[in-house]
Formats: structure tokens, sequence, C-alpha cells
């Protein structure tokens, strides 16, 4: 095959050449940032890019605190993997074509856990039904644990890294709902993403 | 260095070409033109290039503010910097790592030697799967490759999903800017555009309402692409996945909604470890666009589900050659920030296009030469060495000091104009003797005083076309030191 | 101990008084300065233009003349950063009189606060002034700290010396060390861009209420002078070993009136 051979010439190329470097370096923890209330750096930064915080107790605040909201009143489709908090009108397990999500009006979703520096929430496999629902709703809520909360990214790659088997085949670090600048550097949120962006931390 | 890197101007038969509104034609070009004089034609408009310079210095001062908020800021640079050179220093074991994990998760590898074999496999394996509508996120990679000509002319539909390189595929143009592809295109512009494709109403120039029209538009393509393709942030070779990280969803849409997924990355965005991400997405999002971290940061680990299918192409284009050379070596580490371009006093009042080459700036003023150095030996040159490039690069690439360099290898090379090396011979000669330096600046310091102002002020004098001539005192300082110290050393 | 002063060669034969201020500002301090006959260059011009060859034997002639005197001033960060940054392209490694002046070259205020630590001058000024970072003193020699990084307890040596000077009413541009485009041959390869540049940056420091721009880089200012006396832009130019030695304000602009420039 082409490719085989296009493999070896660049490899003989790369072994052609050794190069001396520093060994790879281990990130020195104590020189790393920390902040006295996580929650509350989590919940300024992520309100900073646009996206909604609320601390609830239960789950049953969290339909509440929808039920406020004039796009969620008016939604016609809405897909929830967590029936504790909002049991949705639409049938995930019927829709296993990515393409059938495309009308949901909100994706109601579980995440895993927080990181305070940047307002990044990660979403793993079992949070969602499959990939796209993440990105193709017009709204997004995410329901996540403030006790599951690491301070930086190192910390977050750490406790990824430490999955026995390796990482999952996806997930993905939320934080704010989308935007662009692209027209003279002028914000708008809703790219092609969601619009808007829900996160409600439970205890 | 004999290997292609960047490849240089779209021929002009391969794309549909429209005048921009500032009246220049980007991408329809007979021949190249160098540097400063694309740079004049830019410059020249006083109120446009204000516009763009402030446009780049916002985004650079929101940069500034989120390193602020990090104490170990420049610690993580130190990191960033010794991660890449072990990657690059041991690329092809980290290459073969990443190789079997990533087949071992279900992906498949392609290895492209140059970018017509890129385009090749990616063509291949579209038309094998009777593919005619691809949706593409942005990566510079395959702008670097001229994919999207490459594409169409065989038949199969290309959407830009990115809104800026949407906007820049509409009107026949190419990125200005390798974050922000439509930074040089003012609103206005972007609605008769949309207007004329996407039917938004005339003189609409709101980005909110032009937003939303595009995000109706793309939503279309996005259902109905058979194919996405998507450029790598990150390929770890630890675990054999890579990471796209985008603030518009557009990459994961074309990730998540076709069955077939083709992410295509140069060979340098090899990262050893599945922990230095950590270092990376702390420091990407923060040094391009001035945020803690882009919307999304997407993991892919294989394809998406069984019926899916994953193939990464991996691509040489020069870099192995790049990848030789000791004192260039560390730009392979660039993780196309776009930072350096944002600080660049001369990109930020000559534009993207001025350097004519997919990746402009001053880091493309870095690799643009190592593929083509007769084309592009006008781009060291501009630049001041100023040094704040290498200043704000997340990698340490010691950016102004490559530019430099690049000069004393064309001096090496003998690709260097008379208007250069005469002066410098003439100079190099005076000041290896100084009694004839002293005797020329005295004469030259008399000319200035004596002879009449056009002699001295014209078309040929570049200096005096902005700026008056410096004053010409009638003692150098030799002369001065000699009479007022006169018994000790002097000149 | 013997202190040579290294007189840059656009100094030497455009703005000699920047070169006598700060000879007279060095004896001030106590320091016994000499100049060393047929000093020219330090070969920045040719090595900044890819002419390694022409370079070399400037560079080679500026270390011989130097090496025997113990340090070496120098009124110009880039000339500075040239001889302590640059000069191993021509020179063995092992050469002792290289090593020597390679190490102890010094940009003027360096000098002082570092090598002579004053802490006091005897000058007035009683002007709004506003300093420009010359790049290469700021990025090159760390000078001062560049608005890019964030570097703990990073010191700014010219404010330093600025701070020991009465009266100086300061005044600040929006963007602190932005490149004032001249760049050497920069200035005349793309003039355009260069003199963009320098324009922004005159208007920065007008719009701030400035004076006087004051720089540790007589290249940036003949630049700017050069932009300013065109434009006939209310604002003067001076070097900082010209203002410690209490140069009267219009000291670079006798050719032509500075009428708009002291608004009181």
């Amino acid at each position: 095959m082409a490719t085989k051979q296009s493999r070896q010439t660049i490899m003989d190329r790369l072994n052609g050449r050794t190069i001396a470097a520093k060994p790879h370096p281990a990130v020195d923890h104590a020189r790393t940032v920390s902040y006295p209330d996580p929650v509350a750096k989590f919940t300024e930064i992520l309100t900073w890019v646009g996206g909604r915080v609320q601390q609830v107790d239960d789950m049953g605040e969290v339909s509440h605190h929808l039920h406020q909201l004039p796009h969620y009143q008016s939604a016609k489709w809405i897909a929830s993997t967590v029936s504790a908090a909002v049991q949705g009108n639409f049938n995930l397990a019927q829709a296993e074509d990515p393409h059938s999500l495309a009308e949901l009006d909100w994706s109601i979703i579980g995440g895993e856990f927080c990181v305070a520096e940047n307002g990044a929430i990660w979403v793993a496999p079992q949070d969602v039904s499959q990939r796209a629902m993440v990105f193709i709703a017009q709204h997004l809520a995410i329901i996540v644990s403030r006790s599951q909360m690491v301070m930086h990214m190192h910390d977050a790659y750490r406790r990824l890294g430490g999955v026995p088997g390796g990482p999952d085949r996806f997930g993905v670090f939320v934080s704010g709902p989308s935007k662009t600048a692209d027209i003279e550097q002028s914000l708008v949120l809703g790219a092609h993403g969601c619009r808007t962006l829900e996160v409600f931390l439970t205890p | 260095m004999n290997a292609p890197f960047p490849l240089p101007t779209i021929s002009p038969s391969e794309i549909d070409t429209h005048n921009t509104a500032g009246g220049r034609d980007n991408g329809h070009r007979s021949g190249h033109q160098e540097h400063p004089a694309l740079a004049r034609d830019f410059v020249a408009n006083v109120e446009r290039t204000k516009w763009h310079d402030g446009a780049l210095w916002f985004v650079r001062n929101k940069r500034d503010a989120q390193a602020s908020q990090i104490p170990e800021w420049e610690y993580l640079r130190e990191l960033a910097s010794t991660i890449k050179n072990d990657a690059i220093a041991n690329l092809p074991d980290y290459l073969v790592e990443f190789e079997r994990n990533a087949i071992a998760r279900g992906a498949v590898i392609h290895w492209a030697i140059d970018a017509e074999e890129h385009n090749r496999i990616v063509y291949d394996l579209l038309h094998e799967r009777g593919v005619k509508r691809v949706i593409k996120s942005k990566s510079m990679l395959t702008e670097e490759c001229h994919l999207n000509p490459y594409l169409e002319s065989r038949g199969i539909e290309v959407i830009d999903t990115d809104l800026g390189e949407r906007i820049v595929q509409l009107r026949g143009e190419t990125p200005s800017h390798i974050v922000l592809p439509a930074i040089h295109i003012r609103k206005e512009e972007v609605g008769e555009t949309f207007h004329e494709h996407l039917g938004t109403t005339v003189g609409a120039s709101d980005p909110k309402y032009l937003t939303e029209a595009a995000r109706g538009h793309l939503r279309e393509k996005f259902i109905r692409g058979e194919a996405g393709i998507t450029g790598v942030n990150f390929a770890i070779a630890e675990t054999g996945g890579f990471v796209v990280c985008t603030n518009e969803g557009n990459a994961d849409l074309g990730a998540s909604l076709p069955p077939i997924h083709i992410a295509c990355m140069g060979l340098e965005k090899i990262i050893p470890k599945f922990e230095d991400l950590g270092v990376f997405t702390r420091l990407l999002a923060r040094s391009a666009t001035g945020q803690p971290i882009t919307t999304y940061t997407s993991h892919f680990h294989g394809p998406r589900h069984a019926d899916s299918e994953l193939h990464i192409v991996i691509v040489d284009n020069g870099r192995s050659d790049l990848r030789a050379s000791d004192t260039f070596r560390s730009a392979l580490g660039c993780i196309r920030c776009g930072a350096c371009m944002n600080t660049c006093p001369v990109y930020r009042r000559s534009g993207g296009h001025s350097y004519d080459a997919t990746v402009p700036g001053p880091i493309g003023s870095v690799l643009n030469p190592a593929s083509d150095a007769k084309k592009y030996k006008s781009l060291p040159y501009a630049c001041s060495l100023c040094g704040s490039c290498s200043d704000v690069c997340p990698v340490r690439i010691p950016l102004h000091h490559q530019l430099l360099a690049w000069r004393k290898e064309f001096g090496k090379r003998r690709l260097l104009g008379l208007d250069k090396t005469i002066p410098m011979k003439a100079a190099s000669w005076l000041f290896q003797h100084p009694r004839l330096y002293a005797f020329a600046g005295a004469w030259g310091r008399r000319a200035l005083r004596w002879l009449p102002r056009p002699l001295i002020y014209h078309r040929l004098n570049a200096w005096s076309r902005d700026r008056e001539m410096p004053p010409a005192p009638k003692e150098s300082f030799a002369q001065w030191y000699a009479k007022h110290r006169g018994g000790r050393d002097g000149n | 101990m013997t202190v040579a002063l290294f007189v840059p060669c656009y100094i030497d034969q455009l703005y000699p008084d920047v070169a006598i201020a700060t000879l007279e500002l060095l004896e001030s301090c106590g320091v016994s300065v000499e100049c060393p006959r047929g000093q020219t260059c330090c070969g920045q011009p040719m090595a900044n233009t890819g002419c390694s060859a022409d370079a070399a034997p400037v560079a080679r002639r500026f270390v011989h003349l130097f090496a025997d005197f113990d340090h070496i001033v120098c009124p110009s960060g880039s000339c500075t950063a040239m001889v302590r940054h640059h000069y191993a392209d021509y020179f063995d490694p092992a050469d002792p009189r290289f090593q020597h002046v390679s190490t102890n070259t010094f940009e003027l205020c360096e000098y002082l606060t570092d090598v002579l630590k004053i802490s006091s001058l005897n000058v007035r000024f009683p002007h709004r002034v506003s300093v420009h970072q010359s790049c290469h003193g700021l990025r090159e020699l760390r000078l001062g700290a560049s608005s890019e990084t964030r570097v703990a307890g990073a010191r700014d040596k010219m404010r330093e010396l600025l701070a020991m000077v009465d009266d100086i009413d300061w005044v600040h541009a929006t963007r602190s060390d932005e490149c004032c485009g001249f760049g050497g041959t920069f200035a005349v390869n793309e003039s355009d861009v260069s003199a963009a540049m320098g324009r922004d940056r005159i208007a920065d420091h007008i719009a701030a209420d400035s004076e006087v721009i004051v720089a540790g880089d007589m290249s940036c200012l003949m630049h700017l002078q050069g932009l300013i006396s065109r434009n006939k832009s209310p604002i003067a130019v001076m070097h900082i070993a010209q203002l410690l030695m209490g140069r009267p304000l219009n000291t670079n602009h006798s050719d032509r009136p500075l009428a708009q420039a002291t608004r009181t």
C-alpha cells in the first residue's frame, strides 16, 4: 500500500537524525495555582464566559429552575439522560442516528467533574446517549456535583488519566455556550453548538 | 533543504475569485509579490490599518489579561517548550507509539509524505465511499495542502464550517490569520457577502444577525454532510487519541454526525503523554484568544461507535526537514495559537495577506522560507526584531532569533539582493578603516548641511519619504573628544 | 577598574551629545572613563542584514579594541545586545578576549543600577515625561519587564534612574512597549510600515500629554525625531543620558523651535 511506503520514508527521515533534548518534565504541583474557594472560582469563570450556574440542593430544583426560562417553557423537544432531574419527552433509546437529534431544543445531561480555573465540565460517554447530544441541541443543561471539583487542568488530566483501561472513546470539556467572534471581534453567543448553557451544581 | 513545506499561492484556475471591498484581489495573483510592496498597499489605507491594528491589539490585550491570572504562566511556557522539544527529538518513537495505540482503538492511520499525497489519500477515502458533501472544521494543515480546491475540482463539495473560514470561503479569499481567518474583513463586507450567498437583508451588518444566518445555513450543511474533516490540535502518543479545540462546536458536529471522520495532522502535533494536555490546554486558548479555555475541548479515542470510521492522516510535507535543522527545529513546537501574529506590530499593520503564504506573521516567516527560500526571502525582513513574538509564544520558540538566523542563511546562500549586499560591504570596509570612516562621516554630514533639499529628499532615499533626515552636527563625538579631552585617546 | 566608553557609530556621527552626556554622567558618578582610539561600529547593521561575512571583521576589531578594559559601557541597548548575545558567530567560543568583552559590555542604565549601584542624582527636570522602552534593551537585555511576560520581581532600570530626577511629571503611553518601527534597515526596507509604527508611537505619547519621549536607544529616537520633524508634532525626544545630565527639553531640536511642545 502506498502509505506503507510513505510511512517508511518518513520514519527513515526521522530516524536518520539523532537529536538530544532534555527529558520529559514532570509538573511541579507546588508551582500550580490554587483557589481558596474553587466552587466560587468555577462559577465566576463560567459565568464570565456566558454560562449560567445554579447551585441546587436536590434534583427536584433543577426542573423548577428550568421552568423559569422562557426558552424552556416554549421548547418542543427535550432530551434528558438525567431522569432524576428531568424526564424529557424525547425518546433517546429510539434515536440511534445522530441526525434524528437535529430537532432537539434541549439536551439535559450529566457531567463528571468541574475545573475551577476555567469553568469547564468534563462530559463522558456515560453522560450522554451519544456524542452529538452535547452539540446539536439549541440549549444545553449539565447537571454535575460540585463536590467533584478540581483546581486546574493538570489535576483534571491526572484524574482522567488514572482510569483503568485508558481514556473513554470520547469525552469533552465544555466551558460555556458555543460562541464566535469572527465578525469584527464582536462576541456572539450561540455559534453552531448550544446557544445557552445552564449548569446545575448538585451537592 | 529541498522538501516543500507550506505551499505557495492558490492557482487562479482552482478558485472562484472576487475583489474584496478593500480593492485588493486576494487569491488571484499572477505573480508573487514580496512583503514590502503588499504591505505598502495595506498600510496606505490609514483608516483600515488603524482598525485592523486595533482589532488585533484588542486580542493581544485579552491574552495579557489571561496570562496575568496565572501566577505560574512563565513556568507553563517553560514546561510546554520542554515537552515539545522532547516530542520533536524523539518523534519517530512517539509516532510509532501513537500509531499503535490509535489502531488498537479502531482508528485507521495513513501517512503522507507531502501535500499532494495527503490530498490524494483524503480524496480516495471519500471517493471510495461515494461521498459528495464534506463538512470541514479549521485545519491549517488542509489549508497548507490546498485540500479544498483539490477536492472541489474532483466534484466534492467542501464546506468550511468555522464561521471565519466560511466567510473567506464565500468571498473566494484565503484566511489572513490562522485563528481569526476573517480578521481583515469588516462587518459590512460580511453583510454584503451574506446577502449575496445567504440572502440576508441588504445592508445588514449586525454580527448577531449575521451569525444567526450563518448558524442556520451551516446547520443544514452539518445535517447533510456525508463526511467530516477536522484538524488535530494535539495527538497523544501514550493513548493514541487526539484533541480538537473549538469555540463554535463545528468540529464536533462534523465529527459526530456523518459516519466518517477524517482527522488531518502534521506529524509535529504529537505530544508524548496524556498529562501533557494539562499544560497545553492551559496555554492554548489563553494565548490565542484570551479565553481560559475554548468552549469545547474534544477528545477522540477511536471511532465514536462500531458503525463509524475514524481516519487519521499524518503528514510530513517538509516537517522532517525542518526537524533536521538545529536552528529552526524548535519552530515545529508551534501549537498554532496565533499569539505571535496578534502581537507583531508589522503583522497588525500589513495584514496576513501581505505575507502571501498560508501561515503568515512571525511563525510563517520562519516556516515559509524552509519550503522556498527564494520566494519567501522578504519575510524574515518583514520584522523589526522587536522580540515581542518570542515573548508571547507559549512554547518559547525564539522566533525573532530564528528570523535573524534566516537572514544569515540567505547571506550564506547568496540570496540577498545587491541593494543589501553592496551597502553592507561598503559599510564593513569603512568600519574597518577608522580614518576613512571619520572622513566619510564628516563629508556625509557636510553634504546633509549643504546640499539643496531636493538632492537629499527624493524617491530613492527611502528614509526621507516619511522622515526628515537626522541632524548633521559639525563635530562627531570623536572630534569633540579630541578637541576637549585631547591628549588622551581619540580618533 | 578601567572603563571604556563604547560610542555607537550613529551616535558618534549624528548625536555626539548623547555620548558626551554619557561620559559626563559616568564621570559624575566617580568613574574614570576612556574612549579607545579608532572605534567605529559593533557590526550590528551588517549582522542584522544577514551579511555575516561583513560583520565578522568589524566584530573582531571591536573585541580587539576593547579587550583590555575591565568594563565597556554603551548608551545603546541594541549595540550592547549585539556584543553580549550575538557575537558568538564570529569567534572561537574559547577565545578569552571574546569571552571577556561579551560578558563585560554594559548598557548605560544597567551599568548605573547594577554595577555602580547609584542611589541618587542631583538633577531636576520639571517636565511631563513618557518613556519609550527600546526593544533590544527590554527584551534582549531585560532592562525592564516586557508587557508580554509575567516575571515576578522584575525591575525597570530606566525608571529606577528616572525616579532619582526631581520634579519629573510622569505620563504613560497606552502601549507601554510597542516597537517604534526603526529596526535598523527595516526602516528603509519596510519604510511604510516603519513610518506607520513610528507615527502611532508618537501619537500615543502625545495623547498622553507628554512633552518628551525618553529612551535608552538613540536609534529609536532618531527615527521618531525624523517623523516628529516631518509632521511638526508637538513633542521632543531625549536620550536618558541627556535627561539625567539635565540637558534642556529641546536639546535635540535646536534646528527648529518646539512651538507647542511645552503646554503648561
